[in-house]
């Protein structure tokens, strides 16, 4: 894990709490548990404030287990200017991505309960006015209590609603590569069905024990990358029911309207048990 | 005689008489009344969905006549199992929706077609009335949706298009079209307008405006659609329901990257619960024909298996049997009509063969096609020919003198039957339809048909199917 972009006491004095322990830290902020909260405060003085209003923006519009809440948005002093700091519900449980470097993989019933959990968060997501979060992966997936069944899907800080007007130059890359959709490998905007893309990667890569379309530390052009998921997806492991295969088969196709929406998805894989 | 000048060229939008438009031809309608016959079995009553009576579906005044109270119908008479479906319940993705469109003649005649669909599929078949707003007055559309009051659903087509046509060949548009829908008259147009201009017709469904898509701009074009749609949905009033309304050249569907680009923008906004879509079809398609192009049926079946998969109400308008056959693949709804236009929305070619006489043809329902008249009365000495009962078939046959508006009636009447063909069968639509079309194709082979009696597509259908 990077260091902390400062002192912990500076931080827990900044944010008039006893102590604070550090979370993670991403390319422009750094994430820390104060109580029962995490508080993201955006350290880079280049950070796009339109990212910010975004992610508060997208949370707010969501009401969703399946995604993170948000409790607060303000501002902190630090280093000697006033950073955003965004105060979420702390999810206890970690994240898919501490799962994916320990090898744990889920059961398939664990499997099918984290897909329907991020197949839900998507759905609620896209019902908020459209809104995409354009980033899933599992990094951004913590797991409530530890439950492969209660995925929460965090950091909007890249999602757009579809009804707002993008700030997004084309041809550009938003996210995080290898779970990118192909569009988004393309530059081209990224929809709905990015998002849906995602889930189906992360869940598939949760599922396998390895990146359905990428070998681990090979480096790929775009293009290359984009023939491999032409190509089509690493297979599944045995023991998901059929249902569940077509499901997490349809979420990584190539062309979008092949993915289905989250509600159809939803539909496929089945009433709850 | 030739397949062309059949009528079809004078059907098309915005070049009708002004002078006819305040008469809803009375008269004609009174006389086809009293041909027509539904001798077999007693006359049929179907409850109204606002419960304000219950409508007559078969004998005299049928499609137009109200009772107020059921108690009013003559002794012996039915009801059928179901009301006249709501809008809302027309629309739902579980029913089919047979929409017939505004004829540019005979107009009278539509109100006894829609009840007698009804009648004839026990309600399994929900009707659509379609006007083309631009094509005559406001008034002479209000009369004729009002008088269909076996329509569920009632739409008056705004026909975006016109304000397009680098994208799709039609006419031009007259000065009385434009005269009577201003909008037409500024680009980009005003869409509360072009919602207003509906309400005052009295549609029930009301839809976008309808721009022709651009295959060249394909993004930009979809954008601005859909823009255009998100503003109608804005101005939506309580209980109004909208339907996306697009129009597409043929290349939207046979073109793989064309087509995805349509299907990802219409996953992606889940805003619209109804689609309206049209496709426009090459010019030399002949009349009552259905396109061959395998990729263009692909292209439509693709759609359709989307709306199923998404759960939205597909309706093709102008697309008869081929409209008909998506309802095997997840299409609610198509268009059909008594004219050329109802059944096809075809690219405009000046020329054709005005002047000619029409031919004589009959919608063969166990080939769907129509074969000319003279195929239809050697297929009727069979022994094994199964007549329609349908209620202008013994009209039609009673003299030697061909009734063209009789055939046409018949034609449409069975495209309804067809529509409730699951239902009948106690089928899917997938596998009632594919059925049909495999015993229609078994029929074409017994018999020596040639030229345009000749169903065509019946074997491109089969690959689909």
């Amino acid at each position: 894990m990077t260091a902390p972009r400062y002192d912990p006491t500076v931080v827990a004095a900044a944010l008039g709490v006893s102590s604070v322990t550090f979370l993670g830290s991403g390319r422009f902020g750094d994430t820390w548990r104060a109580g029962d909260c995490a508080v993201k405060i955006i350290c880079a003085d280049g950070y796009p404030p339109e990212r910010v209003a975004r992610e508060i923006s997208g949370l707010s519009r969501v009401s969703s287990p399946y995604v993170v809440r948000l409790l607060h948005a303000g501002s902190v002093a630090l280093g000697g200017a006033d950073r955003p700091a965004l105060t979420f519900e702390y999810v206890e449980g970690g994240d898919l991505q501490k799962r994916l470097e320990v090898s744990d993989r889920p059961t398939p019933d664990q499997a099918i309960g984290l897909l329907r959990g991020l197949l839900t968060g998507v759905r609620d997501l896209h019902a908020a006015d459209g809104t995409v979060h354009r980033d899933i992966k599992p990094s951004n997936v913590a797991l409530r209590g530890g439950e492969w069944e209660a995925p929460v899907i965090l950091d909007l800080g890249l999602a757009k609603s579809t009804t707002e007007t993008t700030f997004t130059v084309y041809p550009g890359q938003v996210g995080t590569t290898a779970y990118m959709a192909p569009e988004q490998l393309q530059g081209r905007r990224a929809r709905k069905a990015a998002d849906l893309f995602a889930v189906g990667v992360t869940v598939r890569a949760l599922v396998g024990g390895r990146h359905p379309f990428y070998d681990d530390e090979a480096a790929y052009t775009y293009d290359e990358a984009i023939a491999r998921i032409e190509a089509g997806p690493v297979r599944l492991p045995p023991g998901l029911p059929g249902n569940v295969a077509t499901v997490l088969d349809l979420l990584v196709s190539h062309a979008e309207h092949e993915r289905g929406s989250a509600t159809s998805n939803l539909r496929r894989l089945g009433a709850k048990a | 005689m030739t397949d062309q000048g059949d009528g079809d060229e004078l059907d098309d939008l915005a070049d009708w008489d002004d002078a006819a438009d305040e008469a809803l031809d009375a008269d004609q309608a009174a006389e086809l009344d009293l041909q027509v016959t539904d001798s077999d079995g007693p006359p049929v009553i179907a409850e109204l969905s606002d419960g304000s009576g219950s409508l007559v579906l078969s004998g005299p005044g049928a499609g137009t006549v109200v009772l107020a109270d059921a108690a009013e119908a003559p002794a012996g008479t039915t009801t059928t199992a179901t009301r006249i479906r709501t809008r809302d319940q027309a629309l739902e993705v579980s029913t089919p929706l047979m929409l017939v469109h505004c004829p540019h003649q005979d107009l009278g005649a539509t109100p006894r077609l829609l009840a007698s669909v009804v009648a004839a599929t026990g309600g399994a078949v929900s009707m659509g009335a379609v006007v083309a707003l631009p094509g005559r007055t406001t008034i002479a559309h209000k009369a004729w949706l009002d008088r269909c009051t076996a329509a569920s659903v009632r739409i008056a087509d705004p026909l975006g298009y016109l304000l397009d046509p680098r994208v799709v060949r039609i006419k031009a548009t007259s000065a009385s079209a434009l005269r009577r829908m201003p909008y037409l008259s500024t680009d980009p147009l005003d869409v509360s307008q072009v919602l207003q201009a509906q309400r005052d017709v009295g549609a029930n469904l009301l839809l976008s405006p309808g721009r022709a898509l651009d295959p060249t701009n394909a993004q930009h074009s979809l954008d601005t659609a859909f823009a255009e749609a998100d503003m109608a949905l804005a101005g939506l009033a309580d209980g109004e329901r909208l339907a996306l309304n697009l129009t597409l050249p043929a290349q939207w569907l046979s073109n793989a990257t064309s087509r995805s680009a349509l299907l990802a923008q219409l996953l992606d906004q889940e805003q619209f619960d109804v689609w309206y879509i049209r496709v426009q079809w090459p010019a030399g398609l002949r009349a009552t024909h259905q396109p061959l192009d395998l990729k263009l049926l692909q292209g439509y079946k693709r759609l359709a298996q989307l709306a199923l998969d998404e759960e939205r109400t597909l309706l093709f308008p102008q697309t008869g049997l081929t409209g008909w056959l998506q309802l095997a693949f997840g299409a609610t709804g198509f268009g059909a009509g008594p004219f050329g236009s109802g059944q096809a929305f075809k690219e405009y070619a000046q020329g054709g063969g005005g002047g000619q006489p029409p031919v004589e043809r009959y919608f063969e329902p166990t080939l769907l096609h129509s074969v000319e008249r003279t195929v239809h009365d050697a297929l009727r000495t069979q022994a094994n020919y199964v007549p329609c009962d349908c209620p202008y078939c013994p009209a039609l046959h009673s003299g030697s003198a061909w009734n063209h508006e009789l055939a046409r009636l018949h034609h449409v009447h069975s495209m309804g039957r067809l529509a409730g063909v699951a239902a009948a069968t106690g089928r899917t639509p997938a596998a009632a339809i594919r059925r049909t079309v495999q015993a229609a194709t078994r029929a074409a082979a017994r018999q020596p048909l040639a030229g345009i009696s000749a169903p065509q597509h019946l074997q491109v259908w089969d690959q689909l199917l």
